[in-house]
């Protein structure tokens, strides 16, 4: 997933020390699901449970925030992310999407 | 005779769209939601069983101040949805008000699934422990203003995992 940065959502790097700081960077991502998925998952629905389609998309979707994430950390020449939170929202119905944040800061 | 028989005709179509679906899905949602909690207690108590320990927590520093050899940031997610019956008789609730508890059940096993998940991972990968858990709920589709019978919800857990070094 990350091509030698270093993430992670404490205050430091455990273990590392922090030698520069370049302010927050984030990734997003906004995604809809398939209309065909989307009845698919209305009929999961009769029944509950894990609605597998979403997992994955969503799953999907986050790494996409995280890697727009990395790419705007790397444009500012840091090699690690600290303090990473994610947050989701539902756009519209049938749409979400998928905030990462975090400060990216130099390691040694 | 005729009217009754009318009446009767005119109320299969109720009976297929309308009581059928939501007759399948209380018996269908109870048998495969009661099979998956069931799965997931009988992984968690076999993980337990096998002395397996409990690297999973919110502290945000690692525990031991030994040296640390890899860290890195690991998530798990999971989408759960109500069935159409739970959802109906949450619909009820909220008329009256007070626990909900049809949703309780879907909701719960979202939560222990993504910190089951979180566990298996970090001792599946040898990591010794997984600090700083955040657990988030977030709501996946918006019931539009016609119902359209989805509702999901999807619960992510992420933090820290830490390696220590063995020296």
């Amino acid at each position: 997933m990350s091509q030698g940065m270093h993430l992670s959502n404490t205050e430091t790097i455990p273990g590392k020390l922090i030698t520069a700081s370049y302010g927050l960077v984030q990734g997003s991502t906004v995604r809809a699901k398939n209309v065909f998925k989307d009845i698919g998952a209305g009929f999961k629905n009769m029944v509950g449970g894990e609605l597998k389609a979403y997992t994955e998309l969503l799953q999907e979707a986050r790494n996409e925030a995280l890697q727009r994430m990395m790419m705007d950390a790397q444009a500012r020449g840091a090699n690690a992310i600290v303090n990473v939170r994610f947050a989701t929202s539902a756009v519209s119905g049938g749409a979400a999407e998928l905030f990462a944040y975090g400060t990216a800061v130099t390691i040694q | 005779m005729e009217v009754v028989f009318i009446i009767l005709l005119n109320l299969i179509p109720v009976f297929l769209f309308v009581v059928l679906p939501f007759f399948l899905s209380w018996v269908f949602g109870n048998w495969h939601q009661g099979r998956i909690i069931n799965q997931l207690a009988a992984e968690e108590m076999a993980l337990n069983n096998s002395g397996a320990g409990h690297p999973v927590s919110n502290l945000s520093k690692p525990s031991q101040a030994t040296g640390i050899e890899t860290s890195m940031l690991v998530m798990s997610s999971v989408s759960v949805g109500p069935s159409w019956w739970q959802m109906m008789l949450g619909g009820w609730k909220n008329f009256f008000g007070g626990r909900i508890e049809s949703y309780d059940k879907m909701l719960g096993y979202g939560r222990r699934k993504v910190l089951h998940d979180m566990r298996v991972q970090a001792l599946q990968q040898g990591f010794d422990e997984i600090i700083n858990v955040r657990v988030e709920t977030s709501m996946v589709t918006k019931k539009s203003q016609r119902d359209d019978k989805t509702a999901g919800y999807e619960f992510i857990a992420y933090g820290t995992a830490i390696k220590y070094s063995r020296s």
